[in-house]
């Protein structure tokens, strides 16, 4: 897993050309065990094509991680909804049981980051997409599922059960929970396009979707937006 | 990819009644809709048994045999001799015992009756 650290530059990449920087200032990192069935209430999930009664869908979108029985006694209702300033949390997770496959969706309410289309959801004929616990292992967590979370771009999860017994999924989230500052400077932003910075440009959400306008900028003040088009750069003021 | 460490959440139990007739194994103890329910590998998956107590419950030694089918073809997999009213272990180390794609477990015993208690693990390819 590569964490980032305190002094490190994070760059979301929104759309082909368009970037916001951040430096990292304070962060921290712990494991958290979801398990669905004790948090959600979520059956173990159906073998896979087949339905019985008492077991939840061998296919489950779940956009929401609710903790009902958080440490302050007060249900939240989404684990990954940012409402303070200035953070931004990194996200790795570990798959169990192995077969799980496990799509991150962000958005929560849209359809599945890892696709080639937006016509192609999981389907009985389609299902080796997403990674399982082989590919991301439950005690440790794999680059793969590397996700962000922003005030306003919360994630959800689509969970599959490829096999012929019921499964009763768990996820171990690393979270690297980050606050950070924005970074405005367009000599800088240009050196860290260039590469004369070191920096950790991420993809936010799918290859083809801008989430910007999703993103809760207010709590993002003095965010700077860098779009590059044909060499030259241009920048707005978010939050 | 690298050798498979099977962890304690990937095992689940596969458990059935041993007679002279070869019956397959079920997932633990699981009764839905009231029909014993096996576990057939699916497609990538290769099922193995982990580990597995076998009880002989007549009064003479029998054999135990544990066989993968896929309802046509049975092959037959390992055979453990159990004295009467002894129960044996095995593990992996001992027998590999894995069913490819389509198939699922079958066991049963020479003479006499028993049971038998396994813990098993799919892996893929």
């Amino acid at each position: 897993m590569d964490l980032l650290k305190e002094n490190y530059i994070l760059g979301l990449s929104f759309a082909p050309g368009k970037y916001a920087f951040y430096r990292v200032t304070r962060s921290n990192v712990f494991p958290l065990v979801y398990n669905f069935q004790t948090e959600l209430s979520v059956n173990s999930l159906n073998p896979y094509g087949q339905s019985y009664t008492g077991y939840s869908s061998y296919y489950l979108n779940i956009q929401n991680l609710g903790l009902p029985q958080s440490e302050v006694n007060t249900p939240v209702t989404d684990m990954f909804k940012i409402d303070r300033d200035n953070e931004i949390w990194q996200i790795f997770y570990g798959i169990a049981p192995s077969y799980l496959r496990v799509l991150p969706v962000q958005p929560p309410s849209s359809a599945p980051i890892y696709h080639l289309d937006q016509s192609i959801t999981p389907s009985q004929s389609f299902i080796k997409i997403g990674f399982d616990g082989f590919a991301s292992p439950f005690d440790e967590p794999s680059d793969k599922t590397e996700a962000y979370v922003l005030a306003g771009l919360s994630i959800g999860f689509v969970l599959i059960n490829p096999v012929t017994i019921p499964i009763t999924p768990k996820l171990k989230f690393i979270i690297n929970r980050m606050i950070v500052e924005p970074i405005t400077d367009p000599n800088i932003a240009r050196a860290i396009l260039d590469g004369k910075v070191p920096a950790h440009i991420v993809t936010i959400g799918s290859a083809e979707n801008d989430l910007s306008s999703n993103i809760n900028w207010v709590h993002y003040p003095k965010s700077m937006i860098f779009n590059v088009t044909s060499g030259k750069m241009s920048s707005e003021v978010k939050g | 990819m690298a050798v498979k460490e099977v962890k304690d959440y990937d095992l689940f139990v596969l458990s059935g009644t041993l007679s002279i007739t070869a019956a397959p194994l079920t997932y633990y103890g699981q009764t839905i809709n009231n029909n014993p329910w096996t576990v057939a590998t699916p497609n990538d998956f290769r099922q193995k048994i982990y580990k597995a107590l076998i009880t002989n419950t007549g009064s003479s030694a029998a054999t135990v045999t544990i066989s993968a089918t896929n309802g046509t073809t049975t092959y037959t997999l390992a055979q453990i001799s159990v004295p009467a009213g002894a129960t044996e272990s095995i593990s992996e180390e001992d027998y590999s015992i894995v069913a490819t794609a389509g198939y699922y477990f079958t066991a049963s015993i020479s003479t006499g009756s028993g049971y038998i208690n396994a813990l098993a693990y799919f892996s893929p390819g």
